[in-house]
């Protein structure tokens, strides 16, 4: 379980702290993001890995729960 | 609040195929040759005719840097993305926009211009384009190492509107101290009679252009640095093909115009010492990517809120200007006397930034 924070970093951190979680970490990871352009790079990369995501909006706050290796 | 079409690969390249055709549409009517479109050109233009720098056949209040951040205002507050934010390291955004600005007058043009001039058949920008990539590698190197100017803060909504009024204000000089036919000066602004600054599109037609550009801007992200940063760090090529579609569209509609001009010399506003153009966009690439974004990017991400982004391109419009007030900028007769020491010093800064930025391991 691990969990990565990364609302207000420019890009492609966001999407750079996933992509380096999703080699590590076997197990669910917690994303918290603030940005679309961001949200909208992550969501790529997900669609070709083998993990489920499960996606929630709380204002500008997007939390993403993707799901362990299956 | 589903971003549908434009988020997807279509989408993308949608958006780069009317900013290149609107470029080549824009040289037709009038702007400089393979600079229908230029950030860094065009910001000089603009640090020119407020006297920023006194370079006389640079200086244009250009409307399509306001067009730019005003279409992209327009489509984040459309979608509901306008979020002010701010307070991601300002000062180091500052300056690294200042780097950007005189790695670009050392080539010659911004990454756009640079897929612009290949678009054109100046073979030199080959040169700077491989630059650019370089410059990309290596700022995608310390962003694999946690590089990080920090995470910005939410902040109130005239803060995040300042830029944008900045821009109408902007427009509205242009508007109300228009060139007079011949005369370098009117009570306010400085307007080039000779040179790339005299050569104009009509204002309307750079602007409605740029506000769409702008607009296909936003909503796609689309982003030079950003196309070569996730092809090589991450394998995903969305942004590249965007970026590709950019510089087909530009190709056919040169080809269509008679702008086309295949080979080294004579190329329009471009010198040939390639060592220089490909050192010239290695400062780019490299300072760009640090900062999250191309220059045009920067006016999008402006556009929607982001003032950090407005503080890089101040200090984008800054650099331009000390570029040709400490004879750092180059030219068609090639490199400015200091374009080198100025050149060198600022890639080294950019180390500097780059090496401090480095999060600590907890």
């Amino acid at each position: 379980m691990s969990a990565i924070d990364a609302r207000g970093l420019s890009c492609p951190q966001p999407l750079s702290m996933v992509m380096s979680a999703l080699k590590k970490e076997k197990g669910p990871i917690t994303v918290l993001i603030n940005s679309e352009s961001a949200f909208e790079s992550i969501s790529r990369t997900l669609k070709s890995q083998k993990r489920t995501v499960a996606i929630s909006r709380n204002g500008d706050e997007i939390t993403l729960e993707i799901g362990p290796l299956s | 609040m589903s971003n549908g079409f434009f988020s997807s690969t279509k989408g993308v390249v949608v958006a780069g195929l009317f900013i290149g055709l609107g470029a080549a549409v824009l040289q037709k009517l009038g702007n400089p040759g393979n600079m229908g479109l230029c950030v860094a050109c065009f910001g000089r233009d603009v640090s020119g005719a407020v006297g920023l720098h006194r370079a006389e056949v640079v200086q244009y209040l250009r409307p399509e840097i306001m067009g730019l951040v005003l279409g992209a205002f327009a489509a984040a507050i459309l979608s509901g993305e306008f979020k002010p934010r701010m307070g991601s390291s300002p000062l180091i955004r500052f300056f690294l926009g200042a780097f950007v600005g005189i790695g670009a007058l050392i080539f010659l043009g911004c990454p756009w211009r640079a897929l612009l001039r290949l678009a054109g058949g100046d073979w030199n920008a080959i040169f700077g384009i491989i630059g650019l990539a370089v410059g990309v590698l290596i700022g995608a190197y310390f962003i694999s190492r946690n590089f990080s100017l920090g995470a910005s803060q939410k902040s109130t909504l005239l803060f995040g509107l300042a830029f944008v009024l900045l821009m109408i204000g902007l427009l509205y000089l242009r508007v109300a101290y228009p060139p007079i036919e011949g005369q370098a000066k009117n009570d306010l602004l400085f307007y080039s009679v000779g040179g790339p600054g005299s050569q104009r599109a009509p204002l309307w037609a750079s602007l409605i252009f740029a506000i769409v550009i702008g607009y296909f801007g936003q909503r796609s992200r689309f982003c030079s640095i950003g196309a070569i940063q996730n092809a090589v760090l991450f394998k995903q090529f969305h942004l590249l093909l965007g970026v590709m579609g950019f510089v087909a569209a530009a190709f056919v509609a040169n080809l269509a115009f008679g702008q086309f001009h295949p080979g080294f010399e004579k190329q329009p506003i471009a010198h040939q010492l390639q060592f220089w153009n490909f050192f010239g966009l290695v400062i780019v690439g490299f300072g760009a990517a640090l900062a999250g974004g191309c220059p045009g990017r920067q006016l999008f991400l402006a556009g929607e809120g982001d003032a950090d982004a407005g503080v890089f391109v101040l200090g984008l419009l800054l650099g331009l200007a000390m570029a040709h007030n400490f004879s750092a900028a180059s030219s068609g007769a090639g490199l400015g006397p200091h374009g080198a020491g100025i050149g060198v010093i600022s890639l080294v800064m950019i180390f500097l930034i780059a090496i401090t930025g480095l999060a600590k391991k907890a």
